[in-house]
């Protein structure tokens, strides 16, 4: 699977807008190149394989619905389909009332998932992370994996403060707190 | 909170309930609201481009193909309010009355297209296929269509023929005729302008492969720039 290099960002925009054009060989292409990134992604959030598909299915519909609205100078199309998603992971995430200890199991359960090639980075995107990740190290242990435990594994505040034996507006700062100067940190750059 | 936190944990993903809710309600409308999210939503990304993919179950793709069925099934059923007028008027009334009409069923004022160009795609004996109107500055491509039927395993492709080398470029494939309105790119936008007519041709799925007009032409209509016949009117 590559999904993210810079000339395949011009395949995604095409296949996006032929589902635009409601050509559903587009979406059936489109669901084969992002299909295992986007399920991934739900994945680490549900944590469960039946959940995760659908998702996928709320998603892909959601994509091939708004296709007509998705502007490609507003957002790079993985980015705009990975933030589909994701909030469709988040919303079923919100509807189950299950509290695991995500934190303990997650390195291990990262190593686990199954099937998928390593997504092919452009220049331009591994810039993206590299820096993302340089500036995450200047905040502080805390703060970095408050930030990925919400964004990567959908925990809330009082999830990331039960994982840090802290109160939720601890949570709450460190994360307004980290975003300011990641903020800043990224815009140096 | 203000708006940079507030984006930034919208993203994230920490921002639950009746808060969230609000926010989406507010992203509908607030496009500085929108920028941040943009920006965070872009950055972030970063951090799951390590991961590795998850194959999906088969059934998902089923489950999506079956759920679109589901979506177009009615309005394939619906028949066509004004069918019937079409077959007993001239090309160029049925050209305004087509507009006409169109911009009177738009029940919300702020959906109605700003109309500059218009095509109405008609097969051989004269009945139309298609009616095809660029809108608010060729921003948006507004269809309308009739009882147009796609044989099994093809699509149907819209194609501009230039009124300067009379060369075919495609606008678009169709695998459904249930598409209302589109985004139109800039470079579909100059094709349009430059266009003496439109074409609609039955291709393989995917459209043509040598991005040529196959020979099944089912229909085609001259391109007319709006603002003109309102003065000629």
């Amino acid at each position: 699977m590559t999904v993210s290099t810079d000339n395949q960002d011009d395949e995604l925009i095409n296949l996006i807008a032929r589902c635009a054009l409601r050509d559903q060989t587009a979406l059936k292409v489109l669901f084969e190149r992002v299909g295992p990134y986007l399920n991934a992604l739900a994945w680490r959030i549900l944590k469960s394989k039946e959940l995760s598909n659908e998702v996928l299915q709320e998603a892909f519909l959601q994509i091939w619905n708004n296709a007509a609205s998705y502007r490609p100078h507003l957002a790079r199309p993985l980015t705009w389909m990975a933030s589909i998603a994701r909030y469709r992971a988040l919303d079923r995430l919100a509807l189950e009332t299950r509290i695991k200890d995500k934190f303990v199991a997650h390195n291990d359960e990262m190593e686990d998932l199954p099937g998928g090639d390593e997504p092919e980075r452009s220049v331009g995107a591994s810039q993206l992370r590299f820096h993302l990740h340089q500036c995450l190290t200047t905040l502080g242990d805390n703060i970095k994996r408050s930030i990925e435990l919400a964004y990567l594994y959908g925990y809330s505040r009082e999830e990331i403060a039960q994982q840090f034996a802290t109160n939720t507006n601890t949570v709450k700062s460190w994360l307004h707190r980290g975003a300011e100067r990641l903020r800043l940190c990224l815009e140096s750059k | 909170m203000d708006d940079k936190s507030l984006a930034f944990d919208y993203v994230t993903g920490v921002l639950r309930g009746a808060e969230r809710e609000q926010c989406e309600q507010r992203l509908r409308s607030d496009t500085a609201l929108q920028a941040e999210v943009s920006f965070w939503e872009e950055q972030l990304m970063s951090l799951s481009d390590e991961q590795q993919g998850i194959t999906p179950d088969p059934e998902v793709w089923r489950g999506i193909e079956s759920r679109l069925q589901q979506q177009t099934r009615p309005a394939a059923a619906r028949p066509s309010r004004f069918a019937w007028l079409w077959p007993s008027v001239s090309a160029f009334a049925t050209l305004m009355l087509a507009v006409c009409i169109w911009l009177l069923v738009a029940r919300d004022p702020l959906q109605q297209p700003n109309a500059d160009y218009v095509a109405i795609l008609t097969d051989e004996s004269g009945a139309p296929q298609l009616t095809v109107l660029t809108a608010t500055g060729g921003v948006q491509l507004w269809l309308k269509w009739e009882a147009v039927k796609i044989n099994a395993d093809k699509n149907l492709q819209l194609w501009a023929i230039s009124k300067r080398d009379g060369q075919a470029r495609p606008l678009g494939v169709f695998a459904q005729t249930d598409i209302q309105q589109l985004p139109l790119t800039v470079p579909q936008w100059r094709l349009i302008k430059d266009a003496s007519h439109l074409i609609l041709t039955e291709e393989d799925v995917g459209g043509s492969p040598l991005d040529e007009p196959s020979e099944i032409v089912l229909a085609k209509g001259v391109c007319v720039l709006l603002a003109q016949v309102k003065k000629a009117i």
